[in-house]
């Protein structure tokens, strides 16, 4: 298993140190095996942005972990051996959230290990990752520059262009700066840069807004034949019955339904999957 | 419909004006500056009741017409003397006047030149900001080409030649520093008057009709006063230290006192070094003030801009 | 305005990226600006012009002597052209500003354009250093301050810099030369050079010298000048710091000050040299102060002592080549503008 969410409940205190809390994910597992492409599904507001973001520590000030685990299939640099077995020592460490199969709970991470863990094990390409790019650095440096913070005897040149070629963008590219890439490009290569330091699992949050149908079809196409293994978090429920081969539903912070997504879609056993099942349908929407 | 439109402008610019001045009590920058603007206009208005002495006071014969012996005279300027032989809590200067006394007194005029210069500078930028951004059009494309061209002027220069021309009166360093600070003014204002007059609902006012002058009112000053109020504070600042340089380079008025020109004494008569207690009291009270109106301005910009 | 010429000329094969690199911001914006900066030299020159006639009592009054016959004025009136028409006097001045004839400096004993050869390029020294200062220290302080603007002390630090900032440059100096001369002795706190030099005159310790004189004028502009870039790029981290590029940033697993000073502190950059202008007329304002209390020989000084004098030709002269220089900076700092935010294209077609 690659990654076991177990039970993870995450709170947002209100604006101002007044009100109650509200609860944002309460008591969600989800599991993801090795290379599978899965489907988190869910309506604005569900929550599924807080999961993506609270697995790899990005929540923002407000949002904090009240209670879950979250097992990776991998060990932070500074405690494992260069093949990527965890020293018996961090094993040991009660303290260190290290178990003896390599698993590291993402949640109890120090800040510093989490942050060499993310992109290189676990690579989150938030929502409106088309304007993340920093306009003032070339698409080639800022992949460049993520390849040599997880990995600083890598030829970083050539894996930036290996990774662009892979998402059908010309080695030219490398030059140019974001505002010289159309959205759907820039959008390719976020997820780019994403895979240039190959990481087991890949999170992409709402990948396929804002793009045209032909874009978005071929991103989706790429996103399913990667080797590594893919959350896809989306509203967009014709993006993940094509795309996804698991599924998993979120209604007001809960996990209401998980299964393989023909199952999922074809027979909900939950009334809001029903519903949102129904929706797409009307739309005109089928996944065989 | 119009005047319900304007009901609802109207109360949620003091509900936001209600909770600017909330915020401005608690910004202890905001604070700490009024504090000491309200410390210095104290001494600006009521010199006699804060100062320990007269202007007129000389050490050791105090007002009256005595004259000091080679002794007395040798020992000034003299440091802080606590009632023995007289009472200065930061000494004299060199021709015996109490620093203290001098620092108060030379509140006046620091805070006259400061506000003077940045009223002055004010009422003319903010006006000629509003019409380049509300008109736009050719009226915008000759303001802006003259300002562009004046900004060219150096200040300091500019503000010698002037000075040394017609002469140091506090009237003409006000009106050389309001000369060349207007500039600012008009380019912020403008900037924040174009970006309020793009949006719709000015549109809709200017197609049902409504005399500019209204729509100015309602609609444009209340984003912009903020803006004009920061301007003018940070005017008042760079005022006062404008008239203290021109003060040390010995252009400012020397009849009357102020904290520059009591550092120029200091140094036309040699003393700078051996007389802390002459330099810095004066340095520091400049800089108090033109801090205490950065943080001001500061703590409306904060206030006003997380609206 | 250029686009279709330079498409052309690369379809020839002609290597139209680099000329275009150059031209960045398109030749149209350059003349534009060429254009503002000569109107404002005019306009200096008339102000000049005016003010000096301006002034009560003939201007070549003030440079005859007592001692001069009635001939002798009358022919240095004549040779000032104070007695042809306005407009004839205007012309003649114009012209001779453009041509670079400044005329005599009565003070001096030389021609006015001499001295001003001799004096510039020591302020240039002095102004550029403390630019060069400023604009680094000030940045880098203000992206310290955006970032950690919440953090403990955050205010605190922010009181501190404008207190700096509301500091009277002549008085830093006088505190500055009082610490590093006359109680440490490390630092010279006059002139230029060392005027009667017990060391070689061989180029390492000449240079050292020179530098040992620049070290406290320069400090005092800069301690209080770099302020200025702080407070525009602090409230720039505030919006860079909320982007979305910072969040990928994080994303990626960057350190947090990798993404402070390369990603955020970067974009903030941007408002600095929109805004130069103003924080070049602080350090021009202060280059002149420093210069007086240290008697550093440049054109600051130069301004002060021909205008306290009474050094007309001089005194002009000056002034209108600190324009000059400040409008100069200014065209550079507009083209360093369109480096640094790199979204914008050629010219203001797109």
């Amino acid at each position: 298993m690659l990654l076991d969410i177990d039970s993870l409940t995450v709170r947002y205190r209100a604006s101002g140190g007044d009100g109650d809390p509200v609860r944002a994910l309460t008591d969600a597992s989800l599991t993801i095996e090795h290379g599978e492409t899965d489907g988190l599904l869910g309506e604005s507001g569900s929550g599924k942005t807080t999961l993506a973001r609270a697995l790899v520590g990005l929540l923002d000030d407000a949002g904090e972990v009240v209670r879950g685990h979250a097992w990776l299939d991998a060990v932070p640099p500074a405690w494992a051996d260069p093949d990527g077995t965890p020293r018996a020592a961090v094993i040991a460490d009660d303290a260190y959230p290290v178990r003896a199969d390599g698993a590291t709970d993402l949640l109890a991470l120090p800040d510093e290990h989490r942050r060499d863990l993310r992109w290189a094990e676990i690579a989150l390409v938030p929502q409106r990752a088309m304007g993340a790019l920093d306009p003032a650095y070339t698409v080639g440096a800022q992949i460049r520059e993520a390849v040599r913070r997880h990995d600083a005897d890598a030829d970083a040149g050539r894996r930036a262009r290996d990774a662009l070629a892979r998402l059908g963008l010309s080695a030219t590219r490398v030059d140019h700066h974001p505002h010289e890439l159309s959205g759907g490009e820039r959008q390719r290569a976020v997820l780019a840069m994403a895979l240039a330091c190959d990481p087991a699992l890949i999170v992409a949050d709402e990948p396929t807004t804002g793009l045209d149908a032909v874009t978005r079809d071929r991103l989706l196409d790429d996103l399913a034949s990667l080797d590594a293994a893919v959350l896809l978090v989306s509203h967009d429920l014709a993006a993940l019955a094509e795309t996804a081969t698991r599924l998993a539903v979120l209604h007001d912070g809960r996990v209401v339904e998980t299964g393989p997504t023909a199952a999922v879609l074809g027979a909900p056993t939950n009334p809001h999957t029903a519903a949102l099942r129904d929706a797409w349908r009307v739309g005109g929407g089928a996944w065989d | 419909m119009t005047g319900r439109a304007a009901d609802c402008d109207a109360s949620t610019a003091s509900s936001r004006t209600h909770r600017a001045l909330r915020r401005f009590l608690t910004n202890p920058l905001a604070l700490v500056g009024t504090a000491v603007l309200g410390v210095v206009t104290c001494c600006a208005l009521a010199p006699g009741v804060v100062a320990p002495h007269d202007p007129e006071w000389v050490a050791y014969v105090g007002t009256s017409d005595g004259r000091l012996t080679l002794a007395q005279s040798r020992s000034l300027p003299h440091p802080p003397a606590f009632g023995d032989p007289f009472f200065a809590p930061l000494g004299t200067t060199a021709s015996g006047h109490g620093v203290l006394t001098e620092l108060v007194y030379g509140a006046r005029t620091a805070l006259l030149v400061g506000l003077a210069a940045a009223l002055l500078s004010s009422l003319v930028g903010v006006p000629l900001g509003l019409c380049s951004g509300y008109y736009g059009g050719w009226v915008d494309g000759v303001i802006q080409r003259v300002v562009d061209v004046l900004y060219g002027v150096p200040f300091l220069p500019f503000v010698i030649v002037l000075v040394a021309i017609r002469g140091a009166s506090t009237t003409t360093i006000v009106l050389a520093i309001a000369a060349t600070a207007w500039l600012n003014n008009c380019v912020v204002v403008r900037g924040t008057t174009l970006s309020i007059v793009r949006r719709t609902y000015v549109d809709a006012a200017r197609a049902a009709g409504l005399p500019a002058h209204r729509i100015v009112a309602r609609h444009v000053l209340p984003d912009v006063l903020p803006v004009a109020a920061v301007l003018l504070v940070q005017d008042a600042a760079t005022a006062i230290l404008a008239h203290a340089t021109l003060a040390y380079l010995g252009l400012a008025d020397v009849t009357t006192a102020s904290w520059g020109v009591l550092l120029q004494q200091a140094q036309a008569t040699g003393h700078v070094f051996d007389a802390p207690w002459w330099l810095l009291p004066p340095g520091l009270a400049i800089a108090s003030l033109v801090a205490a109106f950065y943080y001001v301005g500061h703590a409306v910009e904060d206030v006003t801009d997380t609206d | 305005m250029l686009g279709p010429f330079f498409r052309r000329a690369a379809e020839v094969g002609l290597p139209v990226d680099r000329v275009v690199c150059v031209t960045r911001f398109g030749a149209a914006y350059l003349v534009r600006r060429l254009a503002v900066a000569y109107a404002t030299l005019l306009v200096i020159m008339t102000l000049l012009f005016v003010l000096l006639r301006a002034m009560p009592g003939s201007f070549v009054s003030a440079m005859t002597t007592p001692g001069m016959t009635t001939a002798q004025i009358a022919r240095l009136e004549a040779a000032w052209g104070v007695h042809d028409p306005l407009w004839v006097q205007y012309g003649r001045f114009l012209l001779n500003y453009q041509t670079g004839q400044f005329g005599w400096s009565p003070t001096m004993h030389a021609p006015v354009a001499d001295v001003l050869a001799r004096r510039l390029p020591r302020t240039l020294v002095l102004f550029g250093a403390a630019l060069l200062a400023c604009y680094v220290v000030g940045p880098l302080a203000g992206m310290v301050l955006g970032w950690y603007r919440d953090a403990r002390g955050g205010t605190l630090a922010l009181a501190v810099s404008l207190f700096v900032y509301a500091t009277p440059v002549f008085w830093v100096a006088w505190l500055l030369v009082w610490l590093f001369d006359h109680r440490l002795g490390w630092l010279p706190s006059a002139h230029m050079v060392t005027q009667f030099p017990t060391f070689a005159l061989s180029p390492l310790p000449v240079a050292l010298d020179f530098l040992r004189h620049l070290a406290l004028p320069l400090l005092s502009v800069a301690a209080v000048g770099w302020v200025g870039a702080t407070l525009l790029v602090r409230p720039a981290m505030h919006d860079a710091m909320r982007s979305d590029y910072v969040d990928l940033a994080r994303a990626k697993g960057l350190r947090e000050r990798t993404i402070l000073f390369k990603h955020a502190g970067r974009n903030a950059l941007v408002p600095v040299t929109t805004s130069a202008a103003l924080a070049l007329a602080f350090l021009v304002d202060g280059a002149i102060v420093t210069e007086t209390v240290f008697s550093w020989p440049g054109m600051g000084q130069l301004i002060v002592t021909a205008v306290l004098d009474r050094d007309y030709p001089l005194a002009q002269a000056a002034f209108f080549l600190v324009a000059v220089v400040v409008v100069v900076v200014r065209l550079c700092l507009d083209v360093a503008y369109t480096y640094l935010d790199p979204r914008i294209s050629f010219g203001g077609r797109d």
